[in-house]
């Protein structure tokens, strides 16, 4: 669409475009406008929310997340749960690993904007150079699908989101040290590894915090402000000065890419502390409280099980690595 | 901002409403913002922006984790984060043809019909 609209732009007179432009702006205000009314009409609510689920419909959905962390997706009554859930969420160690993590990536992101001054060199017209700002975003596109695919299929979110680490930091050192333009620009294609860690670390986010559901949405409400805060100071750190390299800028990606794998192999450590814990208090039969036992009841409704079914399940429960 | 917007989109559960309204708040803003002609203004409009955008990314992340089991949820990210890709890719291009043609159009100047854009679009980009 976009190469439409520039194509379009440049192709009518200019006289035309007096009578296109408003149009065009028009066209883009209300296509917003327009999403968020079809968002209204058509978007499902949640699984135990939408009221146009048939009966069995709404079974199944339920019950698939709630076999799939042994635990119903639902809070506890009252608007308690929600405070409760935010109480929980702060107080969860893996809410500020994952939070620094992602501003790890979000932080080293940063050289995005950087991309066009660099196509700009190559002296081809300002569409040709903003026309080869694509490709390597485009190629990221897909191969971020193949990715999260490979991450989900083989169900590890660890190694899906370290691995891109390495390889965004050569893309980065590539862009400090070379001059001409080929390894300059393939050098993109390696940086933009750091976008597939984005739908990995999400997941990673909702797995690693699976339950109550307000816990869940509340992590992910504040790893989400954590992390976009980086994008807050990185811009000022590629000074003009230090031009075409950007060495102090792209040392800073690289840092904060450090920093995310830290902070990734924290987590994997924590998660298996915790899945070891899973393990040993699946041998003592650890005498329940009266709210896990109401939990435990509502989780073996939803799952379409009895107690003690729901009971086994919720035992040989682990958290995703 | 986004704590209590995510809790109350959570506990409300109606995210065709929330989600959509909230996403309609951000098109009337962004348009209106081009008719801000100092620099009191785009502070201004930029803060109610920051309000209405708030809810969008991590309520689109929480929703999509409602229906979703573990091992469907990374594929389903990648694919609301191919958004964000896509503009990344032609979000310049578009904004070059605006900017190109459209300084001094209906008394609206480059920058004004630069900020029109981006903000118009501004859903394109998401939470970054």
């Amino acid at each position: 669409m976009a190469m439409v609209c520039s194509l379009f732009l440049r192709r009518i007179s200019r006289t035309e475009r007096k009578l296109i432009s408003p149009r065009l702006y028009i066209i883009e205000g209300a296509l917003t406008v327009f999403v968020g009314i079809l968002v209204v009409l058509i978007l499902p609510d949640f699984p135990d929310t939408w009221k146009s689920l048939s009966g069995p419909e709404k079974l199944v959905a339920n019950r698939r997340l709630a076999i799939d962390a042994a635990e119903a997706d639902v809070d506890e009554a009252g608007g308690m749960s929600q405070v409760r859930g935010m109480k929980l969420a702060f107080l969860d160690p893996k809410t500020y690993l994952l939070a620094i993590a992602y501003m790890g990536i979000t932080g080293a992101a940063g050289f995005q904007n950087f991309f066009p001054t660099l196509t700009k060199t190559l002296g081809y017209s300002q569409t040709i150079s903003l026309l080869l700002v694509a490709p390597p975003y485009v190629f990221m596109v897909f191969y971020s699908f193949a990715h999260c695919y490979a991450s989900d299929y083989l169900g590890n979110r660890f190694w899906f989101l370290s691995y891109p680490v390495f390889v965004s930091i050569i893309g980065f050192v590539v862009f400090m040290t070379t001059d001409s333009f080929g390894p300059r620009y393939f050098s993109f294609f390696l940086m933009n590894f750091v976008f597939a860690q984005n739908g990995t670390i999400y997941a990673w986010i909702s797995n690693a915090i699976p339950r109550p559901p307000a816990k869940r949405a509340a992590a992910l409400a504040i790893i989400n402000s954590i992390g976009n805060s980086a994008s807050i100071w990185t811009p000022f750190t590629y000074f003009p000065s230090s031009a075409p390299h950007y060495q102090p800028a792209l040392g800073v990606c690289i840092g904060l890419e450090v920093l995310a794998l830290a902070c990734f192999v924290g987590l994997r450590m924590y998660l298996q502390m915790q899945n070891r814990q899973l393990e040993l208090m699946e041998k003592e039969d650890a005498v329940l409280t009266e709210r896990d036992v109401k939990k435990l009841e509502k989780t073996a409704e939803i799952e379409g099980v009895d107690v003690r079914k729901a009971r086994a399940m919720q035992k040989g429960y682990r958290y995703m690595l | 901002m986004q704590v209590p917007s995510n809790l109350l989109l959570n506990y409300v559960g109606r995210p065709s409403w929330y989600l959509g309204f909230f996403t309609i708040a951000w098109g009337l803003v962004s348009a209106l913002t081009s008719q801000v002609t100092n620099y009191a203004g785009i502070v201004a409009a930029r803060f109610i922006l920051g309000i209405v955008e708030a809810p969008f990314f991590a309520g689109v992340l929480f929703y999509l984790s409602k229906w979703y089991t573990k091992d469907e949820l990374a594929k389903r990210n990648a694919i609301f984060y191919s958004g964000s890709l896509v503009s990344g890719a032609f979000g310049n291009l578009i904004a070059a043809g605006i900017l190109d043609g459209l300084a001094g159009e209906m008394g609206l100047s480059a920058w004004q019909w630069y900020v029109l854009y981006f903000y118009v679009v501004s859903l394109e980009r998401k939470g970054n």
